[in-house]
């Protein structure tokens, strides 16, 4: 019961941040690209009917304006959402002024074409994403990262050692680490899942000049397959 | 008898030189008719309005998304090594592109329907960019402004020094734009760059459309117009990529448009446009230097030819007011910024010029066309492709050069009556610019084949084909298609322009357009893979950011983005950290080098022992790279496994990551 709540929430919580992630971009792009350039233009009285040349001059001065604009915030060091928001808003609202007693006579478009867009629509997705596939699953290499850092990051009087399994595979690993000609620690049987990461932070004695990690893969014998090293001192 | 012998040869020594005036003649007259010197059909113009003005582009639209799952599994399957990819790519760009040059040449569509179209087709060669690169960034300028916009995100502020480019914070136009919409909407940088370039290529092919049918007077010729331009070589991909031109372009696409209203207003005494593309210009002189100062040279060149030309005065007010704020916005920004041009734009332009003078005097320094760093030769069908698109160009412009010009009311009939230059010169200042202009184009062809021109020549390219469209589509409009309904012909010109694009892609990608299978060395898009980003990602999750590190080309991409670390360039500091990297030994010099430059941490990425770059340097293009007439050896690059107080921190048996702050003091 606990388990299905815990999906419930974080269903809840992908969907509530997917909703607040479109709202803001929807929000986002006639905000920068249109509004600002619109009001611009019908202050100057320069707009003409709301025709194809009238947005395309709004979405020009849209951008020189946020260029500009980026240069002012600048001087504040606001280039960020509050800084935007602030330089953009009065924009908007002015927008909203002028636009709202607009009537705009959108003309209703026939079926077949709506549909055809549509169609047209899901079908670029579709590319898009399958192209994001093929590119997410490509891998050119099939390998095991090991590190080793000083846990404090100074003077490794307990060090970090850490490995991460990217073979595509579930892979039998030995890994020692050795300090001058002794072994601190060793995990002679570990076994990490494809993609998994793991770490470990173990104390060394102060004394130790070198520690280091030595990792064997043991399913195709035993064999050194990666090292890393630290000095303590 | 004699007599009549006589007088016959006498009719013949007129007679021969009367025929051979009148073959001249008819040669002469042949040729002007041709070429289009001596009179022109006028193109019949479309009517305004269509009821049914959404049908066809609407069934264009599903053809052009088939057309891009094509090219999304050309895309997969060059990625699963298949060496067929790139054609079935290609084909993919023709499955889209063709249908809608078809229907945009076709006279008797309206001119609603020709800016939908145009919208649609510009909107789905975008996607092939996405297509290419869905996941992250694939070329190497990308990850320099990737770095800019990051600061800015980070810090609030422009300016912030990027040693991997160091002029690219002086321009920021790109970079702002991004960040507002990245600040608004909580997109990362990658999805903002998408919105942000898409909307920006829309801008442009919508005012592009808008200029040429302001200067042509025609819808249907600034329709086809545009289709061609979309032949430059740096339409599809290069001028889409996240990169400051891909925004400048159709901000100065914009600022020509804004200039020819502005002399519509300036007609009727109205001057509040002016401010408009005075903010324009300002806003272009702040993203790009190179686009700014092209932006001066178009309007200047528009002024001399209107000044010529018969022309009105709020033509020549207006051109006159716009190079001033076109040439002195730039400069002043320039000289504002500590005149970072200078040392960026210099060197190329006096390599790329002093290459192409080698070139005509055959010195035999040129480059090779279609061929890498590597020598690796396009495929015979690419280079072909590519040349008969060019050639299909010189073909077209010389038949449309003259048509052009009298399009825009030169006057050749009346030539040799004239009794001034005005009476017979163009009263179109701008088209008759644009035709001269198409000039720039083989110009261009001539600087792709040098080393050094190469970059110029692929910089003109847009520039060029906003002549290069226009005279083509006149050429279309009154010696090819006129006034013909036919399907056949439509679709045999839309075959052309088809033909120009994809040679216009080949010429500018080449090889590099889609992603390999296999890891390439130094090869930008070929070259940046999960595991190097994997290794950045570790550096900056691991050791925090913001340390300094030195290592090769493309893993300081990745470092400096993904890792957020800072990087080692000799653009910084002249010392090369490369030769530390690959020298055999561990000596005095290289511990100098490393406290030199107050390195914490090398990388050392043993794949690049494995061949030659395909770009042509390991590092910089420096020392380093001068050092090296092979492939470094693997001993070189793990040379620090013997030096003591070197930590060896990472290791994923390709990437190792050495610790050399106990060298440089910085521990």
């Amino acid at each position: 019961m606990a388990g299905s709540d815990g999906v419930a929430t974080l269903l809840q919580q992908g969907l509530s941040n997917d909703f607040v992630m479109t709202a803001r971009v929807v929000a986002a792009l006639p905000l920068l690209f249109f509004v600002p350039g619109y009001v611009v233009l019908r202050s100057l009285g320069a707009a003409r009917p709301l025709c194809y040349a009238t947005f395309v001059s709004a979405i020009g001065i849209s951008l020189s304006l946020v260029i500009v604009a980026g240069l002012v915030l600048n001087i504040f060091g606001a280039l960020d959402g509050a800084g935007w928001f602030i330089a953009l808003a009065p924009a908007a609202v002015i927008g909203y002024l002028i636009l709202s007693p607009q009537r705009f006579a959108f003309k209703t478009i026939a079926l077949m074409p709506a549909v055809a867009f549509g169609a047209a629509a899901l079908l670029a997705a579709a590319a898009i994403e399958a192209a994001r596939a093929g590119a997410i699953a490509q891998r050119q290499f099939a390998y095991t990262e090991l590190w080793l850092l000083p846990a404090d990051g100074a003077s490794a009087r307990t060090v970090i050692v850490g490995l991460f399994n990217q073979e595509e595979l579930d892979v039998p690993y030995a890994l020692e680490l050795r300090s001058d000609d002794h072994v601190v620690a060793r995990w002679p049987d570990l076994r990490l899942a494809a993609g998994e990461r793991r770490s470990w932070i173990v104390p060394v004695p102060t004394a130790e000049r070198r520690v280091e990690a030595l990792l064997y893969r043991t399913d195709d014998g035993v064999s050194l397959y990666r090292r890393a090293w630290i000095d303590t001192r | 008898m004699s007599s009549q012998i006589a007088a016959e040869e006498r009719r013949a020594r007129i007679g021969l030189p009367c025929r051979i005036a009148h073959l001249r003649a008819t040669a002469f007259g042949s040729l002007a008719r041709l070429i289009g010197a001596q009179r022109l059909s006028v193109a019949y113009e479309p009517p305004f309005v269509d009821p049914h003005w959404l049908v066809w582009p609407s069934l264009l639209a599903v053809n052009a998304s088939v057309a891009l799952i094509v090219a999304a599994a050309a895309a997969n399957r060059s990625r699963a090594g298949d060496e067929g990819a790139l054609g079935l790519f290609y084909a993919s760009v023709a499955i889209l592109f063709l249908p809608f040059a078809t229907r945009l040449v076709l006279p008797q569509i309206s001119r609603a329907e020709r800016i939908i179209c145009l919208l649609l087709v510009t909107f789905a060669l975008y996607l092939l960019r996405t297509i290419r690169a869905p996941v992250f960034f694939l070329d190497h300028d990308e990850y320099l402004h990737w770095t800019s916009a990051a600061a800015i995100n980070e810090t609030g502020r422009l300016f912030a020094p990027n040693v991997l480019f160091p002029i690219g914070p002086s321009y920021p136009g790109l970079e702002i734009v991004t960040n507002a919409l990245s600040s608004l909407s909580g997109l990362s940088i990658f999805a903002a760059a998408f919105a942000s370039l898409a909307v920006a290529r829309l801008l442009y092919v919508a005012a592009l459309f808008l200029f040429y049918e302001k200067v042509s007077g025609s819808a249907r010729v600034a329709g086809v117009a545009c289709i061609l331009n979309m032949g430059s070589s740096t339409f599809v991909f290069f001028d889409t990529a996240f990169s400051y031109e891909s925004m400048a372009l159709p901000l100065l696409v914009f600022a020509l448009v804004s200039e020819i209203w502005t002399a519509d207003r300036l007609r009727f005494g109205q001057k509040r446009e002016l401010w408009l593309l005075a903010l324009v210009v300002l806003a272009l002189a702040m993203t790009h230097h190179a686009t700014a100062y092209g932006l001066a040279l178009l309007l200047i060149g528009a002024l001399c030819f209107t000044a010529v030309g018969a022309s009105d005065g709020a033509a020549l007010q207006s051109l006159g007011l716009a190079c001033v704020c076109a040439t002195a916005f730039p400069w002043i920004w320039s000289w504002a910024m500590g005149d970072p041009g200078s040392a960026y734009l210099g060197p190329i332009i006096e390599d790329g010029l002093r290459e192409l003078r080698h070139l005509l005097s055959f010195d035999g320094v040129g480059r090779r066309p279609f061929a890498s760093e590597q020598g690796v030769l396009t495929p015979l069908w690419q280079r072909a492709t590519a040349l008969a698109a060019a050639a299909l160009i010189c073909v077209g412009l010389a038949l449309s050069f003259f048509r052009s010009l009298v399009w825009a009311g030169f006057s050749f009939e009346s030539l040799r009556a004239a009794r001034s230059w005005r009476s017979v010169a163009w009263s179109n200042g701008w088209l008759a610019f644009l035709t001269f202009l198409s000039f720039a184009y083989p110009i261009g062809m001539l600087l792709r084949l040098t080393r050094s021109g190469w970059e110029i020549g692929n910089r003109i390219a847009p520039f060029a084909f906003i002549g290069v469209g226009l005279v083509l589509s006149i050429g279309v409009a009154t010696l090819f298609q006129r006034e013909s309904k036919s399907r056949m012909r439509a679709a045999v010109v839309g075959a052309a322009a088809t033909l120009i694009v994809i040679g216009g892609i080949i010429s500018s990608a080449g090889l590099s357009l889609l992603v390999p299978a296999k890891y390439q060395v130094e090869a930008d898009a070929g070259s940046i893979e999960p595991m190097g980003i994997g290794a950045a990602e570790w550096a900056k999750d691991w050791l925090g950011p913001r340390n300094r590190f030195a290592t090769d080309r493309d893993n300081r991409l990745l470092l400096s983005t993904f890792g957020q670390q800072l990087v080692s360039t000799t653009l910084q500091l002249h010392d090369d950290a490369g030769v530390a990297i690959i020298s055999r030994t561990f000596g005095p010099e290289e511990v100098g080098m490393i406290h030199r430059l107050e390195l914490d941490y090398l990388l050392a990425d043993l794949r690049i022992t494995t061949g030659r770059p395909v770009v042509g340097a390991y590092f910089d293009s420096a020392t380093a790279d001068e050092m090296l007439s092979a492939p470094p050896s693997p001993g070189a690059l793990l040379k620090f496994n013997a030096v003591p107080g070197v930590n060896r921190v990472f290791d994923n048996g390709y990437i190792v990551i050495y610790d050399v702050r106990a060298i440089s003091g910085r521990k």
